[in-house]
């Protein structure tokens, strides 16, 4: 087994006009997914919004994250699969992609 | 924090959010008052946001009620710090023991206070009653507008209105949630019974046919019904009354809609599937309720409803005594469509020539909105007799006059109904 990195792009007010019951119903449908991953689920982390980046050889600091959309990471899962395809295939059913978010997979490097 | 639990685990949960957000609404407008509403939902959506993308990656904590609380106590306590130097909070929370003083509001007493002192200011005279039910789910309730809307079959735009005057009066009339309340229990403890009834109502009617939000509906009023019974006095027996009634009508709710989202009447209902746990709870509320200075329309409408839940089938419920309800409760309160369902009982009890009877002389009294059901019942007492071309007759006013889906359904129904009979006789 190899470990995939889930590396999820949301938008930054995706989330405004939710009510409370809204936000508990989209808890529910990421332990849904998760519990649907079994074995393959390895860990996570949840990124807050606010960022500062630090840029090339003048390390010159800026605030707010470092691409230039509206998007950005909002946060991570490592899972673990066989390919890059089947770990493609598994990041199908994150719901954060039903809102409209997007998320890359990567395989993480093994030394 | 990171005791991951699983999904089912969460559903032990349900309505967590709605509930924690009725709480935190109250402790903060206590503090921050009316006209800081914006600043107030900020601080419960961020809190909310944060459980959301935790618990969506390291799963439910052991303790979420306790997890939400401490959080949304830090983003209270940074808010106060950032405004230490503004007046009015200042001697509250000044100096150095403002953790400690955070804690006290968020003490078990002192929150469900807080979310009384809410509950008695949404439900202020000075607005009028939509506006009421309005701010009460949206404060007490954390409903968003687009919720509101639905629940209520309004347009979000209207309800953002509503509430933004509703809002505004109160800001204008200034008034201290911090102010001793026992004088406005009193005055107004029966507008707060009507807010939690119209809720009920409105959840309990299945005019929007989203069961969904009924039962959303039923169970905030059933919420806050337990929040007002809480409170000792004169008028506790008569919030007993109203819980218990809620708590009848919910425990029918698994039997009042067919796998076809249809309605199902009382009469051919499966009555195995009633909820026994909520008609008991009922029924040791309605016998708390019996120690009351006077009978109110609560305690006679959980009265009949409590006849029905203990009746074993349709036809051996205790017309009787329902029928007897029902005059009372035409007594205490004109209410047309009570006079209907008295008609109905009187038919059922006695036969249809005196529910007919009945009909005859409130007939001049039904507005229009409720006419449909005022032709239904005629015609369901034609059914009883079986003079089923008339039923059928009156049926079909009935289906011409009714607005919602779901009634016209259920009289479409009972119109084919009538034609078989009718073959039948032939």
């Amino acid at each position: 087994m190899k470990k995939y990195m889930l590396i999820l792009f949301e938008e930054e007010n995706m989330y405004t006009d939710f009510s409370p019951e809204e936000m508990q119903k989209e808890i529910g449908e990421h332990m849904k997914w998760i519990e649907t991953l079994g074995d393959h689920y390895d860990s996570g982390e949840p990124l807050m919004p606010h960022a500062k980046s630090v840029k090339g050889k003048d390390k010159v600091v800026t605030d707010g994250p470092y691409i230039e959309s509206k998007e950005l990471v909002s946060g991570f899962y490592i899972l673990n699969a066989e390919s890059l395809d089947e770990a493609t295939e598994l990041s199908k059913g994150c719901p954060v992609l039903r809102l409209g978010g997007n998320i890359e997979v990567r395989e993480v490097m093994k030394m | 924090m990171d005791t991951k639990l699983t999904y089912s685990d969460s559903k032990n949960i349900e309505h967590l959010f709605r509930q924690q957000s009725g709480k935190m609404f109250s402790i903060l407008i206590r503090l921050f008052g009316f006209d800081n509403s914006t600043l107030i939902e900020d601080i419960i959506q961020e809190t909310f946001l944060a459980a959301m993308k935790t618990w969506s990656v390291k799963g439910v904590p052991e303790q979420p009620e306790a997890w939400l609380m401490q959080v949304s106590k830090n983003k209270l306590i940074n808010e106060l710090k950032k405004r230490s130097n503004r007046t009015r909070l200042n001697e509250q929370f000044a100096g150095e023991k403002l953790e400690e003083k955070v804690d006290e509001l968020f003490l078990d007493k002192e929150i469900k206070d807080s979310q009384l002192r809410a509950l008695f200011a949404c439900c202020n005279p000075f607005l009028n009653k939509k506006e009421q039910i309005m701010l009460t789910l949206k404060i007490l309730s954390g409903f968003n507008n687009s919720e509101i809307a639905n629940a209520l079959l309004s347009s979000s735009d209207a309800v953002k209105k509503a509430i933004y005057r509703a809002k505004k009066s109160l800001q204008e009339q200034d008034i201290d949630l911090n102010a001793p309340f026992i004088h406005e229990i009193n005055d107004r403890i029966d507008t707060v019974h009507t807010i939690i009834y119209l809720i009920f109502n409105e959840g309990y009617k299945q005019t929007s046919g989203n069961s969904v939000i009924n039962k959303d509906l039923c169970f905030e009023a059933s919420r806050l019904a337990v929040l007002v019974s809480s409170i000792d006095g004169d008028h506790q027996p008569e919030s007993y009354a109203l819980l218990a009634l809620i708590y009848f009508s919910m425990a029918r709710f698994p039997a009042r809609i067919n796998a076809n989202g249809e309605m199902i009447e009382l009469e051919t209902q499966d009555r195995s599937l009633w909820n026994k746990e909520m008609i008991y709870a009922g029924t040791s509320l309605l016998a708390k309720s019996r120690n009351a200075k006077r009978i109110s329309a609560y305690h006679l409408e959980a009265t009949i409803s409590s006849i029905h839940c203990m009746a074993k089938s349709f036809e051996t419920t205790d017309w009787e005594s329902i029928t007897i309800c029902y005059q009372k409760l035409t007594a205490i309160d004109d209410n047309p469509i009570a006079q209907i369902n008295y008609a109905i009982a009187l038919s059922k009890w006695k036969d249809s020539e005196a529910g007919l009877k009945k009909l005859d002389e409130i007939e001049e009294s039904i507005s229009k909105p409720i006419k449909h059901l005022f032709y239904a019942a005629k015609a369901s007492m034609f059914y009883q007799n079986k003079t089923f071309e008339l039923a059928k007759s009156y049926y079909q006013v009935a289906y011409d006059l009714s607005k919602h889906e779901m009634d016209k359904k259920f009289i479409s129904k009972k119109i084919q109904m009538c034609d078989r009979e009718s073959l039948k006789m032939n």
